[in-house]
């Protein structure tokens, strides 16, 4: 839990630096080419990573709505700079240098990247508190619109969505043991 | 389609995807569904969090001013 002071700085920064909301009826959007082109772009550049969080639920066949695209990366200096090399490869935005391995490998195991333009956000993770490392991580190969993803396990995603706070990541386990039969107490 | 019945929502199976929808074709339907009825609201630039709890926090506050923003547009 993040303290009611830390919680009235983050609201700060979202109202200082969220652009005004635009109609995606006047454009035409389609989300999940934006989030298979950052993927792509992964692959090409040898990223070393594995998506975790709405966007695997999909992948794994438990079609819901995200706005993010959340992968864990290897924390690595050159597995950073690919990554960068990647992104930039997506959208030229010099933002895209702030992303670095000082903090992702130091006190910064969670960085969100907002694209300039886009339906998604990315949050860029190396490790989630001491319970799931990317070392530790169960990833398999999926291909979506023949797009080859590495993607977390639904066993891998369900031990870390089952004992989170946050209403969406329980619905999301109930969803995984559901259509996998896994065990209530499957655990690390 | 048959009428099904449930004593509960949550005995309530996901519907089945339209005839011929591949896994894809399923994902786009929705999310493009979901954004034309939510549009992208997120900041830009890299936001860097001491840990996942401070940035689902930000998720929240991104969420209540999502709101309030759509409520002023509709005045």
């Amino acid at each position: 839990m993040v303290d009611s002071g830390a919680y009235t700085r983050l609201q700060q920064t979202v109202v200082e630096r969220c652009p005004p909301q635009r109609p995606c009826y006047s454009r035409v959007v389609d989300a999940l080419d934006d989030a298979l082109r950052v993927i792509r772009s992964f692959n090409e550049a040898g990223v070393d990573y594995v998506v975790v969080g709405g966007v695997a639920l999909n992948v794994h066949g438990l079609v819901r709505a995200t706005e993010d695209l959340d992968v864990f990366v290897r924390p690595e200096v050159e597995n950073i700079a690919r990554l960068r090399q990647a992104l930039k490869a997506v959208w030229s935005d010099p933002d895209i240098d702030g992303i670095t391995a000082a903090d992702l490998c130091g006190d910064y195991p969670a960085v969100r990247y907002g694209p300039p333009e886009g339906t998604l956000y990315l949050d860029i993770l190396t490790r989630l508190g001491e319970m799931t490392k990317f070392a530790d991580l169960e990833a398999e190969e999926k291909e979506i619109a023949g797009v080859r993803i590495r993607v977390a396990t639904p066993r891998a995603l369900y031990r870390m969505k089952k004992n989170t706070v946050r209403a969406i990541d329980r619905s999301d386990a109930l969803a995984l043991r559901r259509a996998f039969q896994f065990d209530e107490e499957d655990g690390p | 389609m048959s009428i099904q019945k449930y004593k509960s929502v949550s005995d309530m199976p996901p519907p089945p995807a339209a005839p011929g929808q591949d896994l894809a074709d399923r994902i786009r339907t929705l999310w493009n569904r979901a954004f034309l009825l939510s549009p992208p609201h997120f900041v830009r630039g890299v936001t860097r969090f001491t840990s996942t709890e401070e940035a689902d926090a930000m998720r929240a506050a991104n969420e209540v001013e999502r709101m309030r923003r759509s409520a002023q547009q509709r005045g």
